[in-house]
Formats: structure tokens, C-alpha cells, sequence
């Protein structure tokens, strides 16, 4: 029954570019985006404690590895975008003996600062357009019709894949010991976690998939430029989106987007104000329903379902 | 006085304690007997609001109930906590005077202190943290008596110090021991050590009260018993 | 060969990065928490400021005093209602909720300021300037130095021979302890942010004197800031005062070598501090 309904919903998602025209397709498309990106950040913050504020660095780096790739290698965007995560993944990868000497706090501002860093070296890199960017060499891969539709194709992919990849990990032993960890490291260590080995895999997973979310983008945006993409609005809409769905919870990223796109829509007229009421929406979430949006799913599902039990 | 009914604590869902009720008189001593985990420092945090706690608690008829440790204080509870739990960064005099925040009028002063633990006086300006367990234990009880308690809960007093210095320790409690209407509550694993420091004991196991008595001529076999849960206890 | 003077004005910068990092150490130390709001702190305090001074023509002083005395007002609110109900061992909730609060600021001051420059005019105190050895120093980055090192002392001074000072030090060490002193943990938490909100509000200030900020100002702050405390070691305020030096000192030169490099070099002050030396300048063995 249950998985009847998803998979029927996946087909309808699948099928959405023969029914809705340009603008829904795009929006649809931003919304698998933010989801994708909510789900990477969620599994090392939301499961593993590893909470990073630089995850816009990754997102900038994931588009103009796709960029680099497609114009001086000439690869198909197809083939480009997923190797995007992988290079994304990587040079996470080469910053962590220096930011894992930080902890908690230290660590998440210390994110900040590496994707800063990377941000100003990217603006003063003519091989990468300097601070007026470049445009995708690539665009002439796909027909111009299909741009729009390939997109939205590949942000359902990656939003599918993140969740599923997230869920896979959370059903499996390796996710036991990421919350072991986060939940008490001393009792974790003590059971043979190696707490340096877990948190290193959950958070080039989630640099790698951040970057591979922002080549799909950076793809459907057919320029780049390192304002936009290194903004530091991108991890404000991550971090919104995830605190208000839920974090360390499979449907957050999903209801947080639902949340984040209603009020940013509803709000279009209104300016920054829609900053202003996400910002509060999440503050108040942590005070009254620390689990977000989820955990109040969670909850009326639980009352539905078997009205007579009492906690 | 102070009257304890049905005193339950919760530490989130595990309960720690099961409705305990006593009461101790003007000016005695209590001593708190069991095992590690019976609940003794469980009970005295309940007593000072450090964790979620049912039932009554009545200080010279003032209820406590719903008190935020802060107004505890205020009321005249003090804590000695196990580990001593120094303000490390403080001097000794500034670790008796915090002591002294709630203003409370009685006997006790920085130099009334000092004369129970000269040590302490002679160690004033050191940062407390580079003192041995057994100044550190002083600093402790010195801290609790600055406030003047109607009150006073010691915790585990003896515990890592050196027997001449757990002695010496226990030798200060014996001098101001019935001294004034201040309340006494010791913590304490050595049974013979509780039994001789108090006027009254109460033996704790698994959260509830195994066995109660007059300290004086009390059946130190019996309360082993009681101690180690064997059958018979009373 | 690096000139006197740039040393000198790369010191005086300092003075100014290290009152940023001043009160974010002061959170840090006490609460054991991250404020990330800290930028938006200084930069709305500056606002309140100007917007004392421009709209309601009120002389500086007194636009200064008012937006220090409600900068204090604001971060002792926002942590007794909000950010004291988020505390716990964990310190990411507290994090991330100043996360919202500076998201909400920063754009609250947009819609009431726009994201235009603006800077508080202080008349021709701004450019003045003094010999000082042969080397020519503007009076205002001095006398902002100056203040910034007796605000240093200053709070120095409060918290090793006050009772308040005393009591916010207990509760640095253990505040699960200072209850049983009579002491409402809560409030203090209050007065302290309260106080590291002014100082970032003071900062600011001195930020839109000499130069000029947006509402967008606030985020490079915060990470000065943070710079300022992990450079300089973590666990004294003295620490915090050689990291604003240091950082100071490492921007002056970088921009006068590589103009167009803007806070890149402090950032990479910052890694290569956590490579070779993670304690910090002037910190002790600490814990991150």
C-alpha cells in the first residue's frame, strides 16, 4: 500500500515535464534542489552532530567543477555533473586534517571560513571567469527543449538518491555508529566506533552530493558567477529548510522545503520579508517542536493511527 | 526542622528515588546510609531542586516545593556536592564568599571559617583548583556553611581522601555538630564513620527506605543487612 | 621591506578586530556556546546609531550611549526569552538558533535601512591626524586603539575584582553549581550576552566611523571575530587582544601587496594558526 503510493508518486514526478509548463517545471525543479541539498547537509548535522555553515562552499565548487569540466575537457554535462560531486567530495576531503582539529562550534564557523576562502580564490582565477564568471560550454550537449526537463530530471534524481542513500546508511550499521556518536562519543569509542573514520565518510558523502546538487543548478542556470554561487543565502535556505522540517529525520528536508518555497512564494511581493518570517518560523520551531515539522507529522500519524493508546 | 513526604526524583525517565519520608528535628544530625546507587545523592538533590522530584519537602514549615534551586538557597539549602565540585578558577576566599551570595544572617563568616579550617585561611588567595582533595573538600563545607544553612547537606565528605584527612574532616563536622537549630544531612558509604557522626540514620536501597533508627547503640549488623538488601533486614 | 607605518596602522586595525572578538570570547568562555548573531549585534548597534544621529539629529555621544544602553537591552532579551530555553550540554541548538536571529536581523535592517553604504560622520575629528615619531597616525584609529585596550582592562578588571565578575567567572566554571549559590544562572547568562552585545555594538560603531557598513556587514565581522578568538588562543581575554593585533597586522600588509585580496589572508591566518599552532598565539592546551 505504502509502497504502491511511492511508487506512484515517483511516476508522477517523473512524468511532471509533459504536463506542467516552464515556470512550475522550474520551481519544481529549485524545490528538488533545496531538498537534495537539505538531505547532504541533514546526514552529517541532523545524524552525526557535524554541523557545517560552509556548505555554500561546496555548492559553488560542485558548479564550476561541472563548468571547468564541460568546457576544457569537453565532457558530456551528463557524464560532468555526477563527476562534479566526486572532485566536490575530494577537495572536501583535502581540507579535513586541518578543520577536524576543530569541534562542534569551532568547526561549523570554521566551514564558514573555508568556503570563503575558496569563494575569493575563485573570484580571482581568470581560468574560472574571475569575479564575472563564465558561461557553460557545455549548454549545446542537450537541445535547447530538453535543458528545462533534463534539469528537473536530474534534480529528481538527486533528490531521490540522496534520500535514498541517507535511508540506506540510517537502516545500516554504519548509521548506528553516526549516532552513536553523536549522541555520546566516550560510550561510542568504547564500543570500537572509530569516531575519526565515520565522521570523515558522512561528510565527504555530504560534500559530495552537495556539489553534485549544485552542478544540477548550475546546469539549468547556463552561467556561473561566484556571487551567486558561493552566497551565503544557499546554507541560510539549507539550514531553514532542515531545522524546520526536522533534523536528523528523513522527511524534514521534505517538509522544510514545502514550508521554505510557500512562504518564499506567498511572500514574492514583500521583499526580504520572507528571510524574516523563515528565520522566525525556524527560531520558533526550536523552541516548541524541536523535531521539526517531522516529529508533528509524527505525532498526528500516531494519533490516527491508534487513537487509544496512551504514552 | 525538615519533613520529607513521599519524595520521589527523575533523572528523564529513569526514577531514582520512591517515595521516601522522613523527617529530621532542630539542630540533629541525619546520616544517609546505602550503597552506590540507593539514592542517596538522589534524595539530596531532590532536597536542593537539582532534579525533577515529586512529593513535599518542608524546611522549618517552609514549603519547598517548585523551588528553583537559586530560591532553595536563598530558604537556607546548602549543598557540600560529591566531587566537591570547586569553582576552579576562583580563590578560596572567593570559593567561601560566593558561599555567603545569599546574605543570610547566623554565625558563620570567612573568619568563623577559617577558625574551623585554618588551612583555608592560610590558602586565601590561591585559586582553589591547586588544592589538595582534602582543602578542597574544606573549601567545600566552608562554602556551604558561608550561607548559613537552616540545611546543610554534605555528600560523600570522605570519599578520596586519605583516612588522617578524612578524619580530620570528620573531626571539624564533630565540633559544630549540635552547635545551632541547622539541620544536618552527611552522606556517607562508612557505615560505622555514619553511625558515629550522627544522631539518626536512614539506609537506603534501590530508591527506598531499607531501614531507620537512633544512631546511638544501633545494630551495625542489622543495617549491613539492610545495606546489601539481604532478608530480615529489620 | 614592510614600512613602520603599515605595521602601526595594521596594529590600530587590530585594536578594532580585537573588541570584535572581545565579546564573542566573553560568550564562548561563559556560556560555552557560538553566537553567530555576534556580526549582526555590531552592525545593528552601528544602525541604531545612525539612525539616532541622522534622524533624530541627536548629537553622536548621545547616539552612541543610546545604541550601546539598547544593544545591551536587545541581547540580554534575546537570551533570557530565547536563546537560555535552547541551552544544554549540546551547544548546537544555541547555535543555530543565533543562526536565525542574525538571519532575522540582517534583513529586518535591510527593510528598515536599505542595503545602501552608510557610515556615522563624526565632522573633521575623522581625518585628523598626529605625527607620532615621524610617522603620521589618524587621531580616531588612535583613540579607537586606546579604548579598545581600556575596554580590555577594563573588563579584565570586572571580572577578577567584582562580585559580578566573580559570579559570571563560577558560572564559566560550573553553572550547574551556581544555583546552589542563590545565584539565577539564567541572568547571568542575560547580563553576559548583554554585555558582549554592546561590545559588538561599540565595534561597529567604530566600523561605520571609519569607514562604512550595510546590513551585509555583519557576517565578515562575525568571522573576524571568530578569527580574532581562535588566532589568539582560546581561554583569556588577552589572547582575544593579541589574535585582533595579529589579524589586524596580517590585513594592513595584504592589502597594501595584494590590493584586490580582502579578507583572504586573515582567513588563511586562520588555517595555518590550526595547522601549526592550534592552540593559539597565547592559549594554553584548550578544548574545542
Amino acid at each position: 500500500m505504502n509502497r504502491i503510493a511511492l511508487l506512484a508518486a515517483t511516476a508522477l514526478l517523473i512524468a511532471l515535464p509533459f504536463f506542467a509548463d516552464r515556470g512550475n517545471l522550474f520551481l519544481a525543479m529549485e524545490i528538488l534542489v533545496i531538498i537534495a541539498l537539505s538531505q547532504a547537509w541533514n546526514l552529517p548535522a541532523g545524524y552525526g552532530g557535524l554541523l557545517s555553515l560552509g556548505h555554500h562552499g561546496f555548492i559553488g565548487l560542485g558548479g564550476y567543477a561541472l563548468y571547468a569540466l564541460s568546457r576544457d575537457l569537453g565532457l558530456h554535462v551528463l557524464i560532468a555533473i555526477p563527476l562534479a560531486g566526486v572532485i566536490t567530495g575530494l577537495l572536501a576531503l583535502a581540507v579535513t586534517p586541518i578543520l577536524f582539529r576543530l569541534r562542534a562550534v569551532y568547526f561549523a564557523v570554521g566551514m564558514w571560513v573555508v568556503a570563503e576562502i575558496v569563494r575569493i580564490l575563485v573570484m580571482r582565477t581568470d581560468w574560472l571567469g574571475g569575479a564575472s564568471g563564465m558561461p557553460l560550454a557545455g549548454a549545446r550537449d542537450i537541445p535547447r527543449a530538453w535543458m528545462l526537463p533534463t534539469a528537473y530530471w536530474l534534480a529528481l534524481a538527486t533528490a531521490l538518491g540522496a534520500t535514498l542513500l541517507v535511508w540506506a546508511l540510517m537502516r545500516s550499521n554504519f548509521g548506528l555508529r553516526l549516532k552513536a556518536l553523536r549522541d555520546d562519543e566516550i560510550a561510542a569509542r568504547s564500543i570500537g566506533v572509530a569516531p575519526h573514520r565515520v565522521r570523515l565518510t558522512v561528510f565527504v558523502l555530504s560534500a559530495g552530493l552537495t556539489g553534485m546538487a549544485g552542478a544540477v543548478s548550475y546546469f539549468s542556470a547556463l552561467f556561473i558567477t561566484p556571487l551567486g554561487a558561493f552566497d551565503i543565502g544557499w546554507i541560510v535556505t539549507i539550514v531553514f529548510v532542515t531545522i524546520i522540517g526536522g533534523m536528523g529525520r528523513l522527511s524534514g528536508p521534505f517538509l522544510g522545503a514545502a514550508l521554505y518555497f510557500i512562504l518564499r512564494e506567498g511572500l514574492a511581493d514583500f521583499g526580504n520579508w520572507y528571510l524574516i518570517a523563515l528565520g522566525s518560523a525556524a527560531v520558533t520551531v526550536m523552541l516548541v517542536l524541536p523535531g521539526g515539522l517531522a516529529s508533528l507529522a509524527d505525532r498526528l500519524f500516531s494519533i490516527f493511527a491508534k487513537p487509544k493508546e496512551q504514552t | 526542622m525538615l519533613e520529607a513526604r513521599e519524595l520521589s526524583a527523575f533523572y528523564g525517565d529513569f526514577q531514582a528515588l520512591f517515595d521516601v519520608s522522613f523527617s529530621v528535628a532542630q539542630g540533629e544530625t541525619l546520616a544517609l546510609i546505602g550503597a552506590n546507587g540507593a539514592g542517596k545523592t538522589s534524595l539530596l538533590h531532590s532536597l536542593c531542586g537539582l532534579c525533577t522530584a515529586s512529593g513535599v519537602v518542608r524546611v522549618g514549615g517552609t514549603d519547598l516545593t517548585g523551588l528553583t534551586p537559586a530560591q532553595r538557597a536563598a530558604l537556607g539549602v546548602a549543598l557540600s556536592p560529591e566531587g566537591r565540585r570547586m569553582f576552579a578558577s576562583l580563590t578560596v576566599r572567593e570559593n567561601l564568599e560566593i558561599g555567603a551570595n545569599t546574605a543570610r544572617p547566623g554565625p558563620w563568616s570567612l573568619s568563623s571559617v577559617t577558625d574551623l579550617f585554618p588551612i583555608l585561611g592560610e590558602f586565601a588567595d590561591r585559586p582553589a583548583r591547586l588544592l589538595s582533595g582534602g582543602q578542597q573538600q574544606m573549601v567545600a563545607i566552608g562554602r556551604a556553611l558561608m550561607a548559613n544553612p537552616a540545611l546543610l547537606l554534605l555528600d560523600e565528605v570522605s570519599l578520596g581522601l586519605a583516612p588522617v584527612v578524612a578524619q580530620e574532616v570528620m573531626a571539624a563536622l564533630g565540633q559544630i555538630r549540635g552547635e545551632s537549630a541547622m539541620v544536618t544531612i552527611l552522606v556517607e558509604q562508612d557505615i560505622r564513620r555514619a553511625v558515629g557522626a550522627s544522631d539518626r540514620f536512614l539506609c537506603l536501597l534501590e530508591g527506598r527506605v531499607a531501614l531507620t533508627g537512633q544512631s546511638e547503640g544501633a545494630d551495625l549488623d542489622a543495617i549491613g543487612r539492610a545495606y546489601f538488601g539481604e532478608e530480615n533486614a529489620a | 621591506m614592510i614600512a613602520v607605518d603599515v605595521i602601526i596602522s595594521g596594529l590600530l586595525l587590530g585594536g578594532l578586530y580585537a573588541l570584535f572578538g572581545l565579546g564573542l570570547s566573553l560568550i564562548f568562555g561563559v556560556m560555552k556556546i557560538a553566537n553567530i548573531a555576534h556580526g549582526e549585534f555590531a552592525i545593528g548597534g552601528a544602525f541604531l546609531a545612525i539612525a539616532t544621529a541622522l534622524f533624530m539629529g541627536a548629537p553622536i555621544w548621545i547616539a552612541v550611549m543610546l545604541a550601546l544602553v539598547l544593544s545591551f537591552g536587545i541581547g540580554f532579551a534575546l537570551q533570557l526569552t530565547l536563546i537560555n530555553r535552547v541551552m544544554s550540554d549540546d551547544p548546537m541548538p544555541a547555535l543555530l538558533m543565533t543562526f536565525g536571529l542574525s538571519i532575522v536581523i540582517q534583513n529586518l535592517l535591510v527593510e528598515l535601512f536599505g542595503a545602501d553604504n552608510r557610515s556615522l560622520d563624526i565632522g573633521p575629528l575623522a581625518t585628523a591626524g598626529v605625527d607620532l615619531g615621524g610617522v603620521s597616525v589618524g587621531v580616531l584609529p588612535l583613540a579607537m586603539f586606546a579604548l579598545a585596550i581600556g575596554l580590555f582592562a577594563t573588563l579584565h578588571w570586572v571580572l577578577k575584582h567584582t562580585k559580578a565578575g566573580r559570579n559570571v567567572r563560577a558560572t564559566s566554571d560550573d553553572p550547574d553549581m551556581v544555583g546552589m549559590m542563590g545565584l539565577d544562572r539564567a541572568r547571568i547568562f542575560a547580563l553576559v550576552m548583554g554585555i558582549s552585545a554592546a561590545l559588538a555594538a561599540l565595534a561597529g560603531i567604530m566600523l561605520a566611523m571609519r569607514g562604512s557598513i550595510t546590513p551585509f556587514s555583519g557576517a565578515e565581522r562575525l568571522l573576524i571575530a571568530f578569527e580574532v578568538i581562535v588566532i589568539g588562543g582560546l581561554g583569556s581575554i588577552w589572547g582575544s587582544l593579541l589574535g585582533g593585533l595579529a589579524l589586524g597586522v596580517v590585513h594592513v600588509i595584504a592589502l597594501r601587496l595584494d590590493p584586490s585580496s580582502g579578507p583572504l589572508y586573515g582567513h588563511l591566518l586562520l588555517l595555518a594558526i590550526l595547522l601549526l599552532r592550534p592552540e593559539g598565539l597565547a592559549g594554553r592546551v584548550a578544548q574545542r
